[in-house]
């Protein structure tokens, strides 16, 4: 039992840091981006590929995974999202736009870092937990102290420093935060290039708890936007209920039924919430006025 | 024809802090013309939301066939003979001007779905009649050479007279009229005010707010004046336009009339 | 949606088209008239987007849960039950319905994002389920699926089941024109433009998106049946992800809103990979770098048409 809350717990803040990659990325630019889950993946996979494939040492591998997977966030948001953004196009091309880009992503990693699942070394050796009986994986605990700390950063840089007022006068509208001078298109590429950077380090921290590979980046990205909607879309708050919420349930699902009723039991609780309390756990709803 | 007459009684509506509309009231009788003018911000637009059903969670009544509309949404109260106009002209994309005339006469189609696929003689009876009734509306309206084009290409002025048209061939009972005269030139407001007048003539009553002052007061029957949120006079268009009240809160120096 | 006449460009399309479906029975090899059943069926569901997106603007993504139910529908009622085919089709028919009748309202009443992520998650959840459930098979499929019979006549002759498929494909998209055409297609366009507008005119914004998700789902589970009876196998692999993309290519290849550009891009997407042969590993990435071109320079497609 301590394994899976453990393991729920995780996983859900890996889910947590991906929906707050969802409501940063939608709150500055009004895009959900459907790519986001690969992030998890390219950074947990890019640093087993530095580490197994160059003299990196084990932090700087990571850093250079973490490094790539930003450098993903950037080239979709200049070469797909941006060009679409500009034209206005209707949300259902971008989002089509960012789902074939994260599916080119993953056959990419696919054909470039191999099918099998790969793992990384804990980030802090030997490492476990007592728990009443058990002993737990000490980077469970890693995945939880770090995703806190980051969202407490991030909370922190939104509130108080002028390039967090900015992002938040992007929420407001585009037209609002080009008269108060602030450059729309600049906020986008640092929104996708910071949510890439901490869904790449979230990959490189779950990683050595469980196991990456090329496909996993989809399952990510729909547990997330689950999670985001479940805690209430486009907060802070709401990413961390719903994804620590989700985590736990597919835990127990992956425990007590199959790990492959997972997303069906996600849809289901998604579809249940949409109709009954749209606004989430945590009441908070980002509701897009029809255009 | 059952009781036609709008009324909207002491209707109070607030966003908020804000105080849009404070016990308003007032009469639109079929074949008249009700002008509501008022300063920006005065809760002229805010009114023809609340009547016609997009603005809800207010105070107060509206009246019309003997019902309360308060509770029904927008759509019932367009097929209940209520039609307006919206303050921005927004033609259907991808469709001809025709074609969107025809979308407004969507309350009198009877044919269902079978009806359509299976082509049935009522449908393509229909369908004609339809069709024939947008074309001669079009032509009434001067967009006749317009029809086969796409409307979102039409220009400004031509595209508040398919706005108009489009709601006139709902062939309402009631219609409210949101701003119909911003931005046409004074040729264009003739050919506005002539449509409106052959409207109110014909039995439907007209619900016109508009900052175009001149225009509203030449057509109107009875005026009601708005500020802040409440109604500061009513009565026929000279009277209100010598009320002092009306005179300091508005009307001021002429010179301020203008769109 | 200028409606009533093709332009030239379609009329001539949809000629041709129809000279080499009448032509190919005759002239085609077994792999032509395979190849053109598979994308009569593909063509219908893609038909059923260009109806529900292309007029209704309601961006689901999750026409392949209603090909699943279909499909899986008519295997599990015939290997199982042992039930005739015709009739698993309609019961398969009758689930669909009910799924979109019971979903659509919640679903529909999401805007914009919310509705494509929670079809996109429902796509995938039907994926997953095929996976997993013992009632699919999960990952080994169904197999067996008797031919469909009428009378004593079989549609295992190739030909006979290519008509058949041409023909479903043929009334779904006289029925997309109709409708299209119509003042149902009308207020479609409204409410996709703007729905408070629509409101003002008089149109049940709900029971309109409604009607377009039930006549999608129709449509896509008829086609999602017919393929299995086709290829006697389902499988969960013919509604993941890829799948998903795929249709949303066909669409926007052919032109999103236009009425050849369906079977055009499904022609595309099942002949393409047949002249990659050797590459199959860069098929998935070759076509979906292509939509991701297709997107962002050539919205239009072939036979679409773009505004400003």
């Amino acid at each position: 039992m301590a394994l899976i809350l453990a393991i729920g717990l995780a996983t859900g803040c890996v889910y947590a840091v991906v929906a707050l990659g969802y409501s940063l990325e939608y709150r500055t630019t009004g895009v959900v981006n459907f790519s986001e889950g690969n992030y998890v993946m390219i950074g947990g996979f890019s640093t087993w590929w530095f580490l197994r494939h160059t003299p990196l040492p084990y932090p700087l591998a990571i850093l250079a995974g973490v490094l790539l997977t930003t450098l993903t966030g950037i080239v979709l948001w200049t070469f797909v999202v941006l060009p679409l953004w500009r034209r206005r196009s209707p949300p259902y091309v971008v989002l089509l736009g960012t789902i074939v880009f994260g599916a080119i992503l993953s056959i990419l990693a696919l054909l470039l870092l191999g099918p099998m699942p790969q793992t990384l070394p804990p980030w802090v050796p030997s490492f476990s937990i007592a728990l009443g009986e058990s002993r737990i994986d000490g980077q469970y605990l890693v995945v939880v102290v770090l995703t806190f700390a980051l969202m407490a950063l991030v909370g922190l840089t939104l509130q108080f420093t002028s390039l967090g007022r900015e992002m938040r006068a992007c929420a407001a509208s585009r037209e609002t935060s080009e008269l108060l001078g602030i450059s729309p298109e600049r906020m986008g590429l640092i929104s996708f290039a910071a949510t890439a950077g901490l869904g790449g380090l979230a990959g490189a921290m779950i990683t050595p708890a469980q196991f990456t590979s090329s496909d996993v980046g989809l399952t990510y990205g729909v547990f997330g936007f689950v999670a985001a909607v479940l805690g209430g879309f486009g907060t802070m708050r709401g990413a961390l209920v719903g994804g620590i919420f989700l985590g736990l349930v597919n835990a127990l699902v992956g425990r007590y039924i199959s790990s492959n009723y997972q997303t069906v039991i996600a849809f289901a609780m998604l579809l249940v919430l949409l109709a009954v309390r749209p606004q989430g756990i945590t009441g908070k709803h980002w509701e897009e006025a029809e255009a | 024809m059952t009781d036609a007459r709008l009324e909207v009684q002491e209707v109070t509506k607030r966003f908020g802090g804000i105080t849009a509309i404070s016990s308003a009231s007032l009469t639109v009788s079929p074949g008249r013309l009700h002008g509501l003018i008022g300063p920006n911000g005065a809760g002229k637009s805010t009114m023809i939301g609340v009547i016609s059903g997009f603005i809800k969670d207010f105070s107060g009544r509206i009246r019309f066939d003997g019902r309360d509309l308060r509770m029904w949404d927008p759509a019932t109260i367009a097929r209940a003979g209520i039609s307006r106009t919206f303050q921005q002209a927004t033609p259907i994309a991808g469709l001809t001007s025709l074609e969107n005339v025809m979308a407004g006469m969507h309350v009198h189609h009877r044919a269902h779905l079978g009806s359509v696929l299976f082509r049935t003689p009522f449908m393509r009876r229909e369908a004609r009649a339809m069709r024939a009734s947008a074309e001669r509306m079009l032509a009434e309206f001067g967009l006749a050479e317009d029809a086969e084009a796409d409307a979102i290409d039409l220009p400004f002025g031509k595209l508040r007279f398919l706005e108009l048209a489009r709601a006139i061939v709902m062939r309402p009972r009631v219609l409210l009229l949101d701003e119909p005269a911003a931005g046409l030139n004074p040729h264009e407001t003739e050919r506005l005010a002539a449509i409106i007048r052959a409207q109110v003539q014909a039995g439907v009553g007209v619900l016109l707010v508009d900052h175009d002052v001149p225009f509203v007061f030449g057509l109107s029957d009875q005026v009601t004046v708005m500020n802040f949120g409440s109604v500061i006079a009513s009565g026929p268009p000279d009277r209100v336009y010598r009320d002092p009240a009306v005179r300091e809160a508005y009307l001021g120096a002429p010179e301020q009339e203008a769109a | 949606m200028k409606a009533a006449l093709l332009r030239p460009a379609e009329a001539a399309a949809l000629v041709l088209i129809a000279a080499i479906c009448v032509a190919a029975p005759f002239y085609g090899s077994r792999l032509v008239t395979y190849n053109l059943t598979v994308i009569a069926l593909y063509a219908t569901v893609v038909i059923s987007l260009n109806l529900l997106l292309g007029f209704a603007g309601q961006a689901s993504f999750a026409q392949t849960t209603f090909m699943a139910i279909g499909g899986y529908g008519v295997a599990i009622l015939t290997t199982r039950y042992g039930a005739n085919p015709w009739l698993a089709i309609a019961i398969a028919l009758v689930v669909s319905v009910l799924l979109a009748l019971a979903i659509g309202r919640p679903l529909l009443r999401l805007r914009g994002h919310y509705l494509s992520m929670g079809t996109v998650a429902l796509a995938l959840g039907t994926w997953s389920f095929a996976n997993a459930s013992t009632i699919t098979n999960g990952g080994w499929g169904i197999t067996g699926i008797p031919s469909l019979t009428v009378g004593g006549f079989s549609f295992r002759n190739p030909t006979a089941f290519y008509i058949l498929a041409w023909s479903v494909c043929a009334v779904s998209l006289l029925s997309w024109r109709l409708l299209g055409n119509s003042h149902i297609g009308r207020a479609w366009r409204a409410l996709s433009t703007r729905q408070d507008i629509s409101a003002s005119l008089g149109i049940d914004v709900n029971r309109y998106k409604l009607v377009a998700l039930l006549i999608a789902a129709v449509m896509a589970s008829v086609a999602g049946s017919l393929y299995v009876c086709f290829a006697h196998f389902v499988g969960p692999d013919l509604y993941d992800i890829s799948v998903v993309i795929n249709l949303m290519f066909m669409l926007f290849v052919g032109g999103l809103r236009s009425t050849v550009g369906p079977i055009v891009g499904a022609a595309f997407v099942v002949l393409v990979p047949q002249m990659m042969a050797g590459f199959e590993r860069y098929q998935n990435i070759f076509f979906f770098l292509l939509l991701l071109l297709v997107i962002l320079i050539w919205p239009a497609g072939l036979f679409g048409r773009v505004r400003r």
